[in-house]
């Protein structure tokens, strides 16, 4: 397998083992430029994640990967096809799963009511999942007592342990997942860890970013660091810590 | 926006059944409250459609797939009213 180096001297995967792949993406908000030539990947059994300041494009760049929102330059490519902005359904057919910063929940419906429309939506013939992987979900993720409940009712951490839990029921090929340890108690910030970890070690492709960055590098295989409009790959969690300038300009007292 | 549209609906129909536009778009406090609450329900489904449209999506199904099939519904029940009521 080809390998090409990385910009801090790490190996960087040949661009056939990315299921998922956005690459020189720039897009500007009302004439400001937030990217200009931005790439994220997510390839199998890895966890990635994207790390930055705040409003460096975190989730703009994860939304233009998931087909939620177009890009004004570069390629998304997704199982080796070009795909363009408003595609997540057609992803999402593929085996793609995009957890939006926030939560994946609609306020007004039931805890319940989301299970119940993933498990319709995929039947068992066409996908990796079966009934007793949504049941599994919910007891492993302790939300029987909240089942009944309006989404809008739930708190932050709950909303997100609901997320992360259909998203490990959903058992997707790649998951987009935008800060899922906001919010979340330390104690069930491990469950979530181990919950992306067990995905990816299944072959799942998981791409997550955030600030929780001590629970993030422990989960993650591979760094992106966001910076100016455009990212740098950094490696292992162990690489990124030791770059002076994302200790510098990014992590700070983290180091 | 969704306030500019409604007043503009309501005063293009009021042109249309031979009424005074200015009159129809200059309104009393009161009767302007229902049009408040109309537009701040409108604005309340809308923050919920975006949600549901990025979960329906996860799902496969694309939010134009959505409106077609409401455009569907609409058209069918409305063609079942017109039926009854010849
Ligand atoms: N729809 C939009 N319209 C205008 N500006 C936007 C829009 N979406 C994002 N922005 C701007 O683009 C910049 C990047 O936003 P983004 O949400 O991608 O940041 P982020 O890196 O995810 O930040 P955080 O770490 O706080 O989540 C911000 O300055 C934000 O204000
Ligand atoms: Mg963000």
């Amino acid at each position: 397998m080809i390998h090409e180096s990385g910009p801090h001297g790490c190996t960087v995967p040949a661009p056939a083992e990315y299921v998922l792949r956005a690459e020189g993406i720039g897009k500007s908000f009302g004439g400001v430029e937030v990217l200009s030539s931005a790439s994220l990947w997510a390839e199998p059994g890895r966890v990635t994640t994207l790390l930055g300041r705040n409003g460096c494009g975190k989730t703009t760049l994860m939304r233009i990967a998931a087909g939620r929102l177009g890009p004004d330059w570069g390629v998304v490519k997704y199982r080796g096809r070009v795909r363009v902005a408003g595609g997540l359904a057609a992803m999402a057919r593929d085996g793609l799963m995009f957890v939006p910063q926030g939560s994946l929940l609609c306020p007004s419906y039931r805890v319940e009511d989301h299970f119940r429309a993933l498990r319709h939506a995929f039947p068992v013939s066409n996908c990796a999942f079966s009934a007793p992987d949504l049941d599994a979900a919910v007891e492993r993720f302790r939300l029987g007592p909240l089942l009944e409940q309006r989404t809008w009712t739930l708190s932050g951490g709950e909303k997100m342990r609901v997320s992360v839990a259909l998203a490990v029921a959903r058992r997707p090929l790649v998951l987009l997942i935008d800060e899922p340890f906001v919010g979340v108690q330390p104690k069930d910030q491990e469950m979530v860890a181990d919950a992306l970890r067990a995905l990816a070690d299944e072959g799942c492709a998981v791409v997550t970013s955030g600030h929780d960055v001590r629970v993030l590098m422990e989960v993650s295989d591979a760094i992106i660091w966001c910076t100016a409009g455009t990212t740098h790959h950094l490696g292992t969690p162990a690489d990124a810590a030791s770059s002076d300038q994302f200790r510098r300009e990014y992590l700070g007292a983290f180091a | 926006m969704i306030w500019i549209v409604l007043k503009g609906f309501g005063a293009g129909g009021v042109i249309l059944v031979g009424g005074s536009p200015v009159a129809a778009f200059v309104a009393f406090p009161v009767a302007t409250l229902p049009l408040v609450f109309v537009v701040l329900v409108a604005v309340r489904i809308d923050m919920a459609r975006q949600s549901e449209a990025v979960f329906l999506a996860n799902l496969g199904w694309p939010f134009r797939r959505i409106a077609v099939s409401l455009t569907v519904l609409i058209v069918v029940l409305d063609g079942a009213v017109a039926l009854l009521a010849s």
